[in-house]
């Protein structure tokens, strides 16, 4: 009882071409439809309910708590908003509201003309006639 | 016809042991024959691994994954299904599941018992799962807390 088998060479060739960015897909889909689903049991709501609050049919509440389909990013929007969780905590991304005027003195402010200096550029002749443009100090160098 | 119950080491994990099935005479689980036999369904298969991996090591095999009420009412069969692809499944709870076979569901039908090959794949669960649940009722078969099997000296698994 319970004595463990090998897997066929079909299932062997199937595991090997599940890479790991499939999983990772797979997993966190199927983690997400997890939280939602926590989330619906403590609300009380049923996939019914929940179906009729995004407008949607229970088939296709259904279908994406299975994890067998992919969320859209609006759907998983309008499901944390339904639900009152945060699935994507958004709040670390810095934004401040600014009025049209401020926005344009900011612009201006950063397209001030600068001079370049071209000190540490020559130019050399390259053996077919063209030029090439190398830059004599720093750590990159163009080779064209 | 005895059976016997074979852990999937592939997909069993932490929070989930996987176990498919054996029929007396055969050489292979139930689920090596359900890759095998479907094994033109790619895509299908690939999703449906993928799923297996995920529910042994992070998920568990929570019932909103499956589709329910596969079998007789209460006989705890249900289908992992990707697409029109399904394979049948006696689930425990969360952390203990019995792998049997399945197939393709064509477009044209709408119940698996209208088309014969699928409709004796789940037939065949149903048996199955009868018989796995006579042992646990009767405590020859044990389902631990993490999903391991506890066995008596006396269980029989036939159908």
């Amino acid at each position: 009882m319970t004595t463990r088998r090998k897997p066929s060479k079909v299932l062997t060739k199937i595991l090997a071409s599940i890479d790991e960015d499939k999983l990772r897909r797979t997993r966190e889909r199927m983690l997400v439809a997890c939280k939602i689903a926590d989330t619906l049991e403590v609300k009380g709501l049923t996939q019914k309910e929940f179906a009729k609050m995004l407008g949607k049919s229970e088939s296709e509440i259904s279908e994406l708590l299975s994890g067998n389909r992919n969320f859209t990013f609006d759907t998983l929007s309008d499901m944390a908003n339904c639900l009152g969780m945060d699935l994507f905590p958004l709040s670390f991304i810095p934004t401040k509201i600014v009025s049209k005027e401020e926005a344009e003195v900011n612009l201006s402010e950063t397209r001030k003309s600068a001079v370049y200096d071209m000190e540490d550029i020559r130019t050399i002749p390259h053996s077919f006639g063209s030029w090439q443009v190398y830059p004599t100090s720093g750590c990159l160098s163009l080779a064209l | 016809m005895n059976f016997d119950i074979v852990e999937i080491a592939e997909f069993s994990g932490d929070k989930a042991k996987i176990y498919s099935i054996i029929l007396e005479g055969d050489d292979d689980t139930l689920l090596n024959q359900f890759f095998d036999e479907n094994q033109q369904y790619e895509e299908e298969l690939e999703e449906i691994a993928a799923r297996l991996l995920t529910m042994g090591n992070y998920t568990g095999c929570r019932i909103q994954f499956f589709k329910e009420h596969e079998g007789a009412p209460g006989d705890g069969i249900v289908a992992l299904w990707y697409k029109r692809m399904r394979l049948y499944c006696l689930r425990f709870d969360n952390t203990c599941i019995f792998i049997g076979s399945g197939g393709y569901k064509p477009t044209d039908i709408s119940a698996y018992q209208e088309n014969p090959l699928l409709n004796v794949k789940a037939q065949q669960m149903r048996a199955i799962a009868a018989s796995i649940n006579k042992a646990i009722i009767e405590k020859d078969l044990k389902v631990l807390e993490d999903g391991t099997l506890e066995k008596s000296d006396f269980l029989n698994l036939e159908i």
